[in-house]
């Protein structure tokens, strides 16, 4: 029996794995991934096929030391629309490992979908024939490195794998009073609906900023940004009421050579659901334990008690010894002088006499 | 291969399917019980049909859960409804399984007296009605709509205990599943 048990639960687990480990053609979410996912996507690269998407990829803004710059990639082709769900990743290498840009020494500062991760995940809706994604990155030592962007779909049961041509980016040093933004600063990249958001923008020998910002589909807003302290600019963005994201750039003047940055996106969006995932676990399994144990014990107590009954409970027993089947009445009637309870008791002896003294 | 989302599909058919047979078979055979039904192949009948669907339903609701978990997108607790579909499918999975091996350890007397049969018939259809409240969690997931939306159920909030408690409530049911199935094992060393 136990061994029965035990080979099912074996199964049961083993079966259960296979899902945890195949492909996850849902996605897994925007992450820091390296080319082979890390687990994401695509099981088991052996099992890719090649895209046959198009890749472009452009780079907005000088390269200098700290300073941000934009990759932007279009991927296009009809192979896309058969799955429509596709990932896109920022790459510093193609071996597979170790390829993010942070091991290229560079800094994700935003990317297209609000967040500062290298693997982007989108959907290609109905009557679209491209996606586009975008990243903001800086160099954080002098240094050429090659960005290559991968892409990883669906479509026909097959999973399939893109990767596009390198391109070279040479970090230059800083020129004498460039004006530009504080090699601390950091964009920020979200903001709560239906609220106006204050942008601070940290600079280096800036005068003056003026900051265009546009709505995807739009046209350019152009305004002049407030000085609040010494190389702190901000302006206000407008609120959102829904999901949206804005597009903003700033044009920096000073003594020195002046600087237009790259675009960063500004996301509107609800607060994600977080929960400690550990926790539910526990509790789920706890839940799961506690009806078992519950229930159990009930059904036991309440038959255990049915049995401890029984095994006193003698009533039976005794009224069945204590009062013995009548034997038959002769002629159908008592005879004389007898009671019922006598004859019950008594009369087999009665009639044993009769039969005796007969022969 | 098949994706998860599909297996998750075909998995919660299955599910859904077995534990809606087990419950109404369940709430038969109580009537039955109580004599509002005179039938007595019924009993019988609904005795076996519910325990076999229930057992099925049982096979099925791991496969159902794992693959959930994989096919959900972003991580796999992205979204309250999930969690509470992770809450509500444990706890059905303990009922349903409690009913299982109190009917097939103890036999049919558990059916027959009526304290038992009472309590084999609530772990029955309990299990049953929260696996479809999972399955109806799921549709306001995926589709935004369910059957059950008629009584505004709140799948958006969740009730999760400290870890500490969540422990306590562990280590509360392995011992009381222990003690229970040691018993009716019939391995008491008393």
């Amino acid at each position: 029996m136990f061994r029965r048990i035990r080979i099912l639960f074996v199964v049961t687990i083993l079966l259960s794995l296979s899902s945890f480990t195949q492909a996850n053609p849902g996605g897994v979410g925007d992450g820091v991934f390296d080319m082979q996912c890390g687990g994401a996507c695509h099981g088991d690269s052996s099992l890719n096929q090649t895209s046959s998407a198009t890749i472009s990829l452009q780079v907005e803004g000088s390269p200098y030391l700290d300073q941000p710059i934009a990759i932007s990639t279009v991927i296009s082709g009809t192979q896309l629309s058969y799955s429509g769900d596709l990932g896109v990743f920022l790459l510093t290498d193609t071996t597979g490992h170790s390829d993010t840009p942070a091991d290229g020494q560079w800094e994700i500062l935003s990317d297209s979908n609000g967040g500062v991760n290298n693997y982007l995940e989108g959907k290609l809706l109905s009557g679209q024939d491209n996606f586009s994604a975008s990243w903001t990155i800086k160099p954080t030592v002098l240094t050429t490195t090659t960005f290559y962007i991968s892409i990883h779909h669906g479509g026909d049961d097959i999973p399939y794998f893109g990767i596009s041509q390198g391109l070279d980016i040479e970090v230059l040093p800083i020129p004498d009073n460039l004006a530009r933004l504080s090699s601390d600063f950091t964009p920020q990249t979200t903001r709560p609906l239906g609220e106006t958001t204050t942008v601070s923008i940290e600079t280096e020998d800036v005068l003056s900023v003026k900051v265009e910002w546009k709505v995807e589909g739009s046209s350019i807003n152009t305004i002049i940004a407030n000085s609040s302290s010494e190389g702190v600019w901000e302006f206000i963005a407008p609120a959102s009421n829904q999901p949206s994201s804005i597009q903003w750039r700033a044009i920096l003047e000073g003594e020195g050579p002046s600087q237009t940055t790259p675009w960063f996106t500004l996301v509107a969006q609800e607060p994600p659901f977080e929960v400690d995932e550990t926790a539910v676990y526990i509790q789920s399994f706890a839940l799961f334990i506690f009806a078992l144990g519950f229930i159990l014990s009930l059904q036991l107590k309440f038959s255990k008690n049915k049995t401890e009954e029984k095994q006193w409970e003698q009533t039976e027993e005794v009224l069945q010894d204590s009062s013995p089947t009548a034997p038959p009445l002769p002629d159908g009637q008592l005879p004389p002088g007898w009671t019922m309870e006598q004859w019950q008791w008594y009369g087999h002896e009665y009639l044993q006499e009769l039969k005796e003294g007969a022969q | 291969m098949i994706s998860s989302a599909t297996f998750h599909v075909i998995s919660t058919e299955l599910v859904v399917g077995s534990f809606a047979m087990a419950g109404l078979c369940f709430l038969l055979h109580a009537i039955c019980r109580y004599e509002l039904i005179k039938n007595t192949n019924l009993v019988s009948i609904t005795d076996n049909v519910a325990h076999f669907a229930l057992f099925f339903g049982i096979i099925a609701t791991p496969f159902a859960i794992f693959s959930g978990i994989s096919a959900s997108p972003g991580s796999g607790l992205s979204s309250p409804i999930l969690v509470n579909k992770m809450f509500l499918s444990m706890t059905g999975f303990g009922l349903a399984s409690a009913a299982l091996v109190s009917r097939w350890k103890m036999g049919d007397s558990i059916l027959i007296e009526r304290k038992t049969m009472l309590i084999q018939t609530f772990s029955g259809m309990a299990a049953s009605g929260i696996m479809l409240l999972t399955a109806s969690a799921g549709g306001s997931f995926s589709r935004g709509e369910s059957l059950l939306d008629i009584f505004s159920l709140p799948y958006d909030i969740i009730i999760l205990m400290p870890i500490a408690i969540s422990a306590i409530l562990l280590i509360t049911g392995l011992a009381s599943t222990a003690v229970a199935l040691w018993k009716i094992l019939g391995k008491s060393a008393v």
